[in-house]
């Protein structure tokens, strides 16, 4: 009855497809335009609630629209309960660590993160939702922050690029164990900070200016957008597009840093041709993702690259004209280049309903 | 139920990472301290924060090593040993450009304590005013620098006011400037600076008791007496312990 629904966010389209084609199917009925006949009515109202209910049983999810608007509440409360939480734990330690002894310290901060990591199993194993379990799992990754950041604080240790790439993994982990984009967004974040400080250490740099070479991350970015292409999802089909967003973005940011920042590449020659190559392929790459979402109905990725065309064609038309033309007509000018963008994507967008239609 | 081999592995993250750290601390304080320091107030500098019960003690070292006037610490040679491309003459018109392409690097860098380099500097100021800052603040003065923690000591063994502290050097050129009413004529030149030297040292209980206990944290202007010395000793991997403190008071 499930169909094959492997994850939540599976669950959640099937349910909101079967709403709409009830919505649908009224919308017909009442325009005279199909009408089913009392056996067809009765058998698909029985298949709808069954599977709804089926559904709403096995994913807990959201079968009317009321409760979607209300999950998107719950959503945005437990992300930011769990930051409050997270800035109350870490103000808490920094406010009463200093009057118990080193043992007594090390011993805190180590078991902070386990109890957390219990505390979130815990809450997963009782609410199929894992609102409460999101926002463990965010608590669980600051006391493991604060668990290593604590200790080598404790110690004047040197820091360390390996914190990074404990953080990451950790994050990873529990991403996978409770199917949560945030905690997966924030690993990637740090195992692509902890890859490029590696490099940086290895050149013989200091591992805190790894931001300091966006050349690292142009490459990065690609092999994380690549990743689903290898890693195969059959439990959390969400991740793959939570790996191509991620991995666009950190592409466009880097190339969009040596655009204006052509100093920090590795390439040698003038700066200034550095970052017109850099904007031009900043234009170049942004439109080939567009294409490429476009092809592969990845939403995101279209919405995300056509975001950062306007800003890479913004930078460009700044850098040609800004310094001589007259604020007015600069102002101007975009805004014909935007409506003439409009046009052409509208003449895009009929385009591909024809060839849909043929 | 889930498995239960993905909350395994992340309990066994947190108790590896842990272990891993722990082990760390331990090889640097096993035997015999690397060097040992006694340092004031002037030093390492106290801030008492009411959101924050540990007591940190900031390492600061003289400004006296970035004088504009032409005293600089480490020669171009010794830049160039860092790993820094020094192809380019700091006359060059575009030595600017290519120095300042060159991200910050590690080194190792020697700092003398109350010692003839930081007398000379200190003798050599003119100014009232920075006269009379400089004599209330640090006496640690960067002296020497290599890509080598043990090359480094070995030019400065058997001097206890020498440490070796692990830091980021960045390179700039400086134009030439011809002399002036109170300056001399200086030379195009390549200088270095410090940009970050591990300078928060936590201090442990019993010890931190007493700088909770002070009244003042800052010393004032007329008083010879330190509000505090701490002696700082040095592990295997360069991380400092604080031994022990005194507050003459």
């Amino acid at each position: 009855m499930n169909g094959g629904t492997q994850s939540r966010s599976e669950a959640q389209s099937r349910a909101d497809r079967i709403r709409m084609v009830r919505r649908e199917l009224a919308e017909l009925e009442r325009e005279g335009v199909l009408t089913l006949t009392a056996e067809q009515r009765g058998s698909f109202e029985e298949y709808a609630d069954k599977t709804l209910k089926l559904l709403a049983e096995q994913f807990d999810v959201d079968t009317t629209d009321s409760q979607k608007r209300v999950s998107w509440g719950l959503r945005i409360a437990s992300t930011l309960g769990g930051l409050a939480m997270c800035a109350a734990v870490l103000l808490f330690f920094s406010r009463y660590w200093g009057y118990v002894s080193t043992p007594v310290q090390v011993a805190v901060v180590m078991l902070l993160p386990l109890a957390s990591l219990a505390g979130t199993e815990y809450a997963a194993r009782k609410e199929r939702t894992l609102y409460f379990a999101g926002l463990l799992a965010l608590i669980a990754l600051a006391c493991s922050i604060l668990n290593l950041a604590a200790l080598g604080s404790i110690f004047n240790m040197t820091s360390s690029q390996n914190a990074l790439l404990a953080w990451g993994l950790f994050a990873l982990l529990l991403a996978y164990r409770y199917g949560l984009r945030p905690l997966l967004v924030m690993a990637v974040g740090f195992l692509l900070s902890w890859a490029s400080a590696t490099l940086m250490v290895r050149f013989g740099l200091h591992w805190v200016n790894f931001g300091d070479r966006p050349e690292h991350f142009v490459v990065m970015g690609l092999l994380v957008f690549a990743a689903p292409m290898v890693i195969v999802h059959k439990r959390h089909t969400d991740f793959p597009a939570v790996y191509r967003l991620a991995g666009v973005f950190v592409f466009f940011v880097a190339v969009l840093a040596l655009a204006e920042w052509g100093g920090h590449s590795y390439f040698p020659g003038a700066t200034k041709t550095i970052e017109r190559i850099y904007e031009f392929l900043g234009l170049i790459s942004t439109a080939g993702f567009i294409a490429l979402g476009i092809r592969r109905q990845w939403d995101g990725v279209v919405n995300l690259s056509a975001a950062f065309f306007v800003i890479f064609l913004f930078c460009r038309l700044y850098h040609w004209w800004w310094d001589w033309m007259p604020r007015f007509v600069f102002f101007g000018v975009i805004g014909g280049i935007a409506i003439l963008l409009v046009l052409a994507f509208k003449r895009m967008r009929a385009g591909l309903k024809e060839g849909a239609e043929a | 139920m889930r498995k239960l081999t993905s909350l395994f592995a992340a309990v066994a993250l947190v108790l590896i990472a842990n272990a891993f750290a722990l082990v760390h601390i331990a090889r640097n304080r096993a035997g015999q301290a690397t060097q040992e320091i006694t340092l004031t107030d002037r030093e390492l500098q106290y801030y008492r924060d009411s959101d924050d019960s540990g007591v940190r003690l900031q390492l600061q070292y003289s400004s006296l090593s970035h004088d504009w006037t032409g005293l600089t610490w480490l020669d171009r040679k010794q830049v160039c040993s860092l790993g820094f491309d020094c192809s380019v003459e700091p006359g060059d018109p575009r030595a600017y450009d290519f120095y300042l392409r060159q991200r910050p690097r590690t080194a190792f860098v020697a700092f003398e304590y109350d010692g003839p380099a930081w007398q000379k500097a200190f003798t050599a100021l003119q100014d009232p005013n920075r006269l009379e800052n400089e004599r209330r603040a640090s006496r640690l003065l960067p002296i020497d620098a290599a890509p080598d923690a043990a090359q480094l000591r070995g030019g400065y063994a058997g001097r206890t006011n020498v440490i070796i502290l692990p830091a980021i050097v960045r390179i700039q050129s400086d134009p030439a400037y011809p002399a002036q009413l109170n300056r001399p004529a200086r030379p195009a030149r390549i200088s270095a600076f410090l940009v970050q030297i591990p300078s928060n040292i936590h201090v442990p209980k019993p010890y931190s008791d007493g700088f909770r206990a002070m009244t003042q944290t800052s010393r004032s202007e007329k008083s010879e007496t330190p509000l505090y010395r701490v002696t700082l000793r040095y592990g295997q991997f360069l991380e400092p312990w604080v031994a022990e403190v005194e507050f003459p008071h």
